[in-house]
């Protein structure tokens, strides 16, 4: 059994209603553990959120947090636990950063149950907050720590069996996103590819059981397992320019997470796998696209990587998936007025720096801007 | 015979080398905050390292080597510091300098706030090492 007694969870308001985390309350009740629900938590949760739920959480004074949600709950979970656990120090977000120590774990543990399969948030050390700066612009600040990776992930397709199709779509991109770029990040490493893989393989083979029968329980539990192994992979290997310009389009024009890295993904691969100056993502893909059956073993290099991305194309179709920024909503006039501050935040991102190829700011727009058309990266 | 780590001919190349570094310059173009670099002896080196550079705004604008003991007025707001043997990786382009700091190979002092949304300008700074002829230690 989890260790502690006394329970503060952190969720959103629909959880709650849709009695989800009654499933856990009523569990913790068996077992005799005090508990207090802060159920705040909004999509891209803002940092005003996470401090209004550290306050609740001192008064409360818990042994154990638990987050419970998708990935906004979860990542405010963690960051809850990070501010709680250094209370005394009157740390603040921008203290979570991936270059301190951080000790946690003293004054309480951290338990993350996910409700979607997506994120990975149960397994990974990033942190994603909505930020406000006094011009009224949203940021989302990216603070990695591998101390504040949960101590304890509860991993059940229960939790997902009633997840809305629109989701189910967006979150299973997700998943991708993260093993497809945590393939070819800089950082990757035997054991992060063998996660990210394995991940893929899963996606390939119950991605579309899943949306297409929400109750398939076996394609769910896939699916969960899914996330939870891209998130192993990418939380070793890291993300590249896709959440990069993902981020950046979720601060900007409100997007859904698993929205806006799934629909630059097939963007930011090709624009990788046409690296003049190293080939190593383009083999990368190429043979990931073989072992997933999506190519033959005798095709070349450049017909086993297209092989791949016609496949993120024909999936985006399979879950009604957008293909493009426009398909998303934003019009051309939206996406001109803004292209400064989404090139600005892109370069911002941590996760830019683990690309396998540079981009300029010319080049950050142009891949916007073809992924706004829908034209394949040719540059 | 390239030019040895840490002089001061080593760093009036490294300020050369990264105001012609275009990549530095763009990630770094709102980037205000001199960095003072720190190299503990270690292995073949028996003897503090000390530089720092001046910079703004995608540009060096002066950088020296420090005597020993020598203390800076005021004190350079970031100081990016690690022992002789990582710093020979990070010269051979076998350690990233961000990945250094993570696995605490190199520590990093400063506003973190500023550094977090300046990662690539960081890494670019760093990495303007590896592009100069260096005889090692």
């Amino acid at each position: 059994m989890i260790p502690g007694d006394k329970c503060f969870i952190v969720t959103d308001a629909m959880l709650v209603k849709l009695g989800i985390v009654s499933m856990l309350t009523k569990k913790l009740d068996e077992f005799g553990k005090a508990w207090q629900i802060f159920d705040e938590v909004e999509p891209d949760p803002h940092e005003e959120t996470i401090l209004r739920a550290t306050e609740a959480c001192s008064k409360f004074q818990p042994n154990l947090i638990i987050g419970i949600g998708g990935g906004s709950s979860l990542d405010a979970a963690k960051a809850v636990w990070f501010l709680y656990e250094h209370e005394e120090d009157k740390f603040t977000i921008d203290e979570l950063n991936p270059f301190e120590e951080l000790h946690m774990g003293v004054k309480a543990k951290c338990v993350a149950i996910p409700t979607t399969s997506g994120t990975g948030a149960e397994v990974t050390w990033a942190v994603i907050v909505t930020r406000t700066d006094v011009d009224g612009n949203e940021s989302k600040l990216e603070q990695p720590n591998g101390d504040v990776i949960p101590t304890y992930a509860i991993v059940d397709p229960q939790f997902t069996k009633n997840l809305p199709k629109v989701l189910t779509a967006a979150t299973g991109f997700d998943i991708i996103a993260h093993s497809s770029e945590g393939l070819i990040a800089e950082w990757r490493t035997d054991f992060a590819d063998a996660c990210c893989y394995h991940a893929l393989d899963l996606v390939k083979d119950y991605f579309v059981k899943a949306y297409q029968n929400g109750e398939d329980m076996e394609a769910r539990e896939k699916m969960a397992n899914a996330a939870s192994l891209g998130g192993l992979g990418f939380g070793n290997s890291q993300v590249i320019i896709g959440h990069a310009m993902g981020h950046s389009l979720g601060a900007v024009f409100h997007l859904t997470h698993g929205k806006a890295v799934g629909v630059m993904l097939p963007y930011i691969l090709q624009y990788c796998l046409r690296n003049p100056d190293d080939d190593t993502a383009l083999k990368t893909i190429a043979k990931a696209a073989k072992k997933l059956g999506l190519a033959e073993w005798k095709d070349d290099l450049a017909a086993a990587s297209d092989a791949y991305i016609q496949f993120l194309n024909s999936l985006q179709k399979s879950v009604d998936f957008p293909h493009t920024l426009e398909e998303c909503g934003i019009t051309r006039e939206d996406l001109g007025k803004n292209m400064e501050r989404l090139v600005q935040l892109t370069n911002e991102s941590s996760s830019i720096t683990m690309s396998p190829r540079e981009a300029s700011d010319a080049l950050i727009q142009k891949i916007f801007e073809y992924a706004f058309e829908g034209k394949s990266i040719d540059f | 015979m390239g030019l040895k780590f840490g002089t001061d001919n080593w760093v009036a190349a490294y300020i050369e080398t990264l105001n012609n570094n275009k990549a530095y310059e763009e990630s770094a173009k709102t980037w205000e905050g001199d960095f003072l670099f720190i190299i503990e002896p270690e292995d073949e080196l028996d003897h503090e390292v000390r530089f720092y550079v001046d910079l703004w705004h995608g540009k060096a604008r002066n950088g020296r080597t420090l005597e020993p003991g020598e203390v800076l007025d005021p004190e350079p707001p970031f100081v990016f510091s690690g022992k002789w043997g990582n710093w020979s990786k990070l010269i051979d382009g076998k350690l990233d300098p961000i990945k250094g700091l993570m696995t605490r190979k190199f520590r990093l002092k400063g506003d973190m706030k500023k550094v977090m949304r300046a990662v690539k300008a960081a890494q670019n700074l760093v990495k303007t090492i590896q592009m100069i002829d260096t005889e090692k230690y």
